[in-house]
C-alpha cells in the first residue's frame, strides 16, 4: 500500500505545475475553437496575455504579447505603441520573470518534455553565453525588423520573430488549425516558410528533452524583456542577505543560467527554496501575508499590545492554498462558460435542420420535410413589410414565410396559400436561430437542400432575388465553391459612392481579392494583381476588398494606406460589409489573403487561400480567356 | 586574481592579433615595393608606401595606448589599498578573524572578477570589430592616396574612422572608470573586515532609504504603465491589437 502511495505521490503535480496548467487552460479557454477550427473573435483579444501564446491558436482568448509588440512597432510611424508597451510594462513590474516560471504554457511544455528520462545537458559557461542570444533576437527581430520596415517609404508590417522563429505559432496555431477538417483550404498555403518553421519546432521539442527550457533560455525575447525588470518586480523570489551563508547551493542546483537568485536569468520558480539549507529564500510580498507554522505559537502567546504593534493578522499557508485553488477554479470555470457557451446561430451555408412552425391558420410546417426553397422574412412592424414585393417573388417552388415578433393582424392581407405563411414569432425565438434577435427586419433564404444562401438584415434586394433566388429556383447551384454560380453582393468602392458586383460584371472575368492593411502577404501580392490588370484590362476586372471591421474602425487610415502604398494603381478598391461579410460568404476563414476568380458567366473557377504569385494568376486568367 | 589572468590573456592575445595584422600589412607593402618597383628599396619609395598605411599605424598606436591605460587603471586603486597579495591578505584575515570562513574573501574576489569578465569580453569584441573595419577600409588604397591632397584625405579618413575609434576609447575608459568604482567599493568593505577583526556583518544590508527608492521606482513604473495603457486605449491601440488578434496571422503560423 505504501508503495502505491509513494508511486502516486511522485505523480502528484507540484503547486507550480498546477498554476502553469491553470494558466495554459485559461489562455486557451475557447474550447469550441478546437472543434470548429475557428479562432476566437471576442473583445478579450484586445488584452495581451502575460505568457507566450499565439493569438492564432483556435483556443486563444487573448493576444500574444510578442506579436502585439511587433505589430505595434510596425505601425509606430503613424501611431505610438503606447497600449502594448503599457501592458508589457505592467506585467514586467508586477511579475518580472515569474511569468516564465508560472504563467507560460510554452515553459510548461518544455518542463514536461524535460521529464523524459534521458541524459541531460548541464548548464555551463557556454550556456551562460548562449543565454544572451535571446537579447540579440529581441533587438533584431522583435524591435529592429518591424521598425526598419515601418519607417521605409512603403513600409510593410513584418513581425520578424513570429514569422521566422516562434514555435508557439507553428504548434498552437498551424498544427491545431490544420488538424481540423474545416480548414482543409489552408493546406494550399503551405510552403517553404512552413517547412522551415516546422523543422525549427521539431528542433525545439527534441532539444527540450535534453536541455532544460531550451527555448526559454536561449531564444525567448519575451523572457529577455521580463528579465530586465526581474530585480525590480513586485512579485518573485528574494534572498534574505542577513542570514545567507553564500554556500551557493541555490545557484549550483538551479537549472537556469543564473549567477544570483533573482537576476535576469532567474525564472522565479522558487525551486531554490528547497535547496537552501538556512531557508533564507522567500517569496516577495506573499511571504509577508502568510504565517508559517512556527509563528503560530508566538502569535498565540502574544499580548494584545504585541498583537497591535506586530500586526500579526496573517493568513495560514493552508488557508492561503485553499483560497488560491478555489479562486483559480472559479475563474477558469467562469471564463470557459462565458467564452464557450453562447447562442448557436446558423451561418451562411449551414443546413437548417430544426425549423418547425405553426402558422396563423394552425397549420404546422417543417422546413426539413418540405422540398421547396424557403424565404423567411422576420419583421417587427407592418411598415417593414413590403407585401407587394414579396408577392412578386411568388413561385410554386418557393415557400414564403413571414414571421412577426408580435401578433399583428395581417392575416387579411396574407392569403391562405400553401406557399405563403404568416407566423407569430414570440420573443423572437426563431429569429435568434439566425441572428441575435435585435434586427428590425431580417431575411433568410434556404435552397432546396435547406442550405442558407442569404442571411441578412433587411429585405432582399432585387439584385439578390435575381442573382441568387431566381438561379436557385431555376435549378442552378449558387454558392462559394468552384463550379457554383458566384453568390452575388454589392461591394462599396473606397473613395466613391459607386458599387461593384460580380453580376454587373458579366462578360468579363472578375477577380476578387480579400485583403487588409496589416496583412503582409496581402500587401505584397497586390502589385502583381495591378500589373496583370494593366495587361489584361480588356478581359478582366479586379477588385481588392478590404476587411470589414478594419475599414469601419478607421476608414481614413485605410484610405491613406492605399494612397501611399498603392499609388497609381488601376485596380478597384472596395470595403466589405460588416453586417454581411462577402469574405465570409465566399468561404473566408479569417485567414488572408483570399482570391476568388469568377469567369465571364459568373461561375467560380478558382478559389485560392493564401498568396498567389504572378505566374499562377496569369495562368488562371489565360485559361479563362481561352 | 587567478581567474582574471585568463581574461587578461585573451585581451593580450587580441592586442597581439592586431599587431600581427599590422605586421601583415607591412609585409604586403614590402612585397608591393618588391614587385612594383623592381626590388628597389629607396628612401622615397619606402616613405611613400609607409605613408599609405599611416592611418593603420596611428590607429594601432592609439589602441595599444588604450589597452595600456585599461590594464592599469582598473587595478590601480585595488593595489593601493593593500600592497600585499591576495593570498597573504586571505591568510591575515583568517588569522585575525577565524570566524569568517575563507569563502568570505573568495566570494568578494569572485564578485569583483565576474563583473570584469563580461565587460572585458565586450571590449575585446569592440576592439576586434573596430580594428577589422579600420584596416579593411584602409587597405583599399582608393581611400588613401599619398600623392593626393593629404589634408583632405586625412579629414575624410577621420570622419570614417573616428566613430570607431571613439567607440573603442569610450568603451575602454568608461569600463575602466566603472571598474574603479566597483573595486573601490569592494576594497572598502574588505578593509572594514580587517579593521573590525571580522565583526562587520558580511552582507551589505539594504538601507531603508534604498528600499524606499526601490518602492518609489516600482510605483512610478506602475503608474507609467497605467497611463500608457489609458493613452493607448484612447488613441485606438487596443482596437488595433484586437483587429490583429481576431484574424489568423498566416505569417505567424508559417502559412503566409
Amino acid at each position: 500500500m505504501s508503495k502505491i502511495k509513494k508511486f502516486f505521490s511522485k505523480l502528484k503535480p507540484s503547486k507550480r505545475k498546477i498554476i502553469q496548467l491553470y494558466s495554459a487552460l485559461l489562455y486557451n479557454a475557447y474550447m469550441k475553437g478546437f472543434i470548429t477550427g475557428e479562432i476566437f473573435q471576442g473583445k478579450s483579444k484586445s488584452v495581451c496575455l502575460p505568457g507566450l501564446n499565439c493569438y492564432s491558436c483556435p483556443g486563444a482568448i487573448g493576444a500574444c504579447p510578442l506579436g502585439s509588440i511587433q505589430n505595434a512597432l510596425a505601425e509606430s510611424k503613424t501611431k505610438l505603441p503606447t497600449y502594448v508597451f503599457g501592458i508589457i510594462l505592467l506585467y514586467c513590474i508586477i511579475f518580472g520573470r515569474t511569468i516564465c516560471g508560472f504563467l507560460c504554457p510554452v515553459g510548461l511544455l518544455q518542463e514536461l518534455l524535460y521529464k523524459i528520462k534521458t541524459p541531460k545537458v548541464r548548464k555551463s559557461k557556454i550556456t551562460r553565453c548562449l543565454s544572451y542570444f535571446k537579447y540579440v533576437l529581441l533587438f533584431v527581430l522583435v524591435i529592429g525588423l518591424p521598425l526598419i520596415y515601418s519607417f521605409q517609404a512603403k513600409g510593410i508590417p513584418l513581425p520578424g520573430f513570429c514569422k521566422y522563429i516562434c514555435p508557439a505559432g507553428t504548434f498552437e496555431g498551424a498544427v491545431f488549425l490544420l488538424m481540423n477538417k474545416a480548414n482543409q483550404s489552408f493546406f494550399e498555403m503551405l510552403g517553404a516558410l512552413f517547412t522551415w518553421k516546422f523543422i525549427l519546432l521539431i528542433i525545439f521539442i527534441v532539444a527540450s528533452v535534453f536541455i532544460y527550457r531550451f527555448f526559454c533560455r536561449f531564444f525567448c525575447p519575451l523572457g529577455a524583456i521580463y528579465g530586465i525588470f526581474n530585480k525590480l518586480s513586485i512579485l518573485g523570489v528574494k534572498v534574505d542577505k542577513t542570514t545567507c551563508t553564500h554556500c551557493n547551493k541555490c545557484i549550483t542546483n538551479c537549472k537556469m543560467d543564473v549567477k544570483d537568485v533573482g537576476d535576469h536569468e532567474c525564472i522565479q520558480c522558487g525551486e531554490c527554496m528547497k535547496e537552501c539549507p538556512v531557508k533564507c529564500i522567500n517569496w516577495k510580498l506573499i511571504s509577508k501575508a502568510i504565517k508559517e507554522d512556527d509563528e503560530t505559537e508566538s502569535i498565540q502567546n502574544a499580548t494584545i499590545d504585541e498583537v497591535n504593534t506586530k500586526k500579526v493578522f496573517k493568513i495560514s499557508r493552508k488557508n492561503f492554498n485553499i483560497i488560491t485553488y478555489v479562486l483559480m477554479l472559479v475563474s477558469l470555470t467562469t471564463v470557459m462558460i462565458l467564452v464557450n457557451i453562447g447562442p448557436n446561430t446558423y451561418k451562411n451555408f449551414d443546413i437548417v435542420d430544426d425549423f418547425k412552425i405553426t402558422d396563423c391558420y394552425n397549420q404546422t410546417f417543417d422546413i426539413s420535410v418540405d422540398t421547396n426553397a424557403t424565404l423567411l422574412y422576420f419583421f417587427n412592424d407592418v411598415n417593414d413589410l413590403d407585401i407587394q414585393k414579396l408577392n412578386s417573388y411568388r413561385d410554386d417552388k418557393l415557400n414564403i414565410i413571414l414571421l412577426a415578433s408580435t401578433d399583428i393582424s395581417i392575416d387579411s392581407i396574407v392569403p391562405n396559400d400553401s406557399n405563403f405563411k404568416f407566423v407569430v414569432d414570440v420573443d423572437n425565438k426563431l429569429l435568434k436561430k439566425f441572428n441575435n434577435g435585435k434586427a428590425n427586419s431580417y431575411s433568410v433564404f434556404l435552397d432546396f437542400n435547406d442550405k442558407i444562401l442569404i442571411s441578412k438584415v433587411g429585405m432582399i434586394t432585387d439584385s439578390e432575388y435575381f442573382e441568387i433566388i431566381n438561379y436557385t429556383l431555376l435549378g442552378l447551384t449558387v454558392g462559394n465553391e468552384v463550379g457554383n454560380i458566384c453568390i452575388n453582393q454589392e461591394i462599396n468602392l473606397i473613395g466613391s459612392d459607386d458599387t461593384f458586383s460580380v453580376a454587373s460584371n458579366k462578360g468579363k472575368i472578375t477577380i476578387i481579392n480579400f485583403w487588409y492593411t496589416d496583412c503582409t502577404p496581402c500587401v505584397q501580392e497586390l502589385p502583381h494583381f495591378n500589373k496583370l490588370y494593366e495587361e489584361y484590362s480588356e478581359y478582366v476586372n479586379i477588385i481588392a476588398v478590404h476587411e470589414a471591421t478594419g475599414y469601419q474602425n478607421d476608414p481614413e487610415d485605410v484610405e491613406n494606406f492605399i494612397k501611399t502604398q498603392f499609388e497609381g494603381f488601376s485596380i478597384m478598391f472596395g470595403y466589405d460589409n460588416p453586417q454581411s461579410s462577402y469574405y465570409t460568404l465566399l468561404g473566408g476563414k479569417k485567414a488572408w489573403p483570399v482570391t476568388v476568380i469568377v469567369d465571364q458567366d459568373g461561375v467560380i473557377s478558382n478559389v485560392t487561400h493564401g498568396s498567389m504569385t504572378e505566374d499562377d494568376l496569369r495562368i488562371e486568367i489565360e485559361k479563362l480567356i481561352d | 586574481m587567478n581567474k582574471s589572468n585568463k581574461v587578461n590573456k585573451i585581451l593580450v592575445l587580441c592586442t597581439s592579433f592586431q599587431t600581427i595584422l599590422l605586421g601583415i600589412v607591412f609585409i604586403i607593402q614590402i612585397l608591393r615595393i618588391y614587385f612594383n618597383n623592381n626590388q628597389v628599396f629607396t628612401k622615397e619609395i619606402c616613405t611613400q608606401y609607409i605613408l599609405e598605411i599611416l592611418p593603420v599605424l596611428i590607429l594601432w598606436i592609439l589602441l595599444i595606448i588604450g589597452s595600456f591605460i585599461y590594464f592599469n587603471i582598473s587595478d590601480i586603486k585595488y593595489k593601493n589599498i593593500s600592497k600585499i597579495s591576495n593570498v597573504t591578505k586571505q591568510k591575515n584575515l583568517e588569522r585575525i578573524c577565524p570566524e569568517i570562513s575563507d569563502k568570505t574573501l573568495k566570494y568578494e574576489l569572485i564578485c569583483i572578477e565576474r563583473s570584469k569578465k563580461i565587460a572585458k569580453c565586450i571590449l575585446i569584441i569592440i576592439l576586434i570589430i573596430s580594428s577589422y573595419m579600420s584596416i579593411s577600409y584602409l587597405l583599399n588604397t582608393k581611400h588613401f592616396d599619398p600623392s593626393g591632397d593629404l589634408f583632405k584625405q586625412a579629414t575624410l579618413l577621420s570622419l570614417h574612422l573616428m566613430p570607431w575609434v571613439i567607440i573603442t576609447f569610450a568603451a575602454f575608459i568608461g569600463y575602466a572608470v566603472f571598474e574603479e568604482y566597483k573595486s573601490k567599493k569592494a576594497c572598502k568593505f574588505l578593509l572594514e573586515i580587517i579593521k573590525t577583526n571580522g565583526k562587520v556583518s558580511y552582507t551589505v544590508t539594504e538601507s531603508k532609504k534604498k528600499l524606499l527608492i526601490k518602492n518609489i521606482i516600482q510605483l512610478g513604473i506602475l503608474c507609467i504603465a497605467v497611463v500608457l495603457i489609458i493613452i493607448g486605449i484612447n488613441n485606438g491601440g487596443a482596437n488595433d491589437t484586437l483587429q490583429k488578434a481576431i484574424n489568423i496571422c498566416t505569417e505567424c503560423i508559417g502559412l503566409g
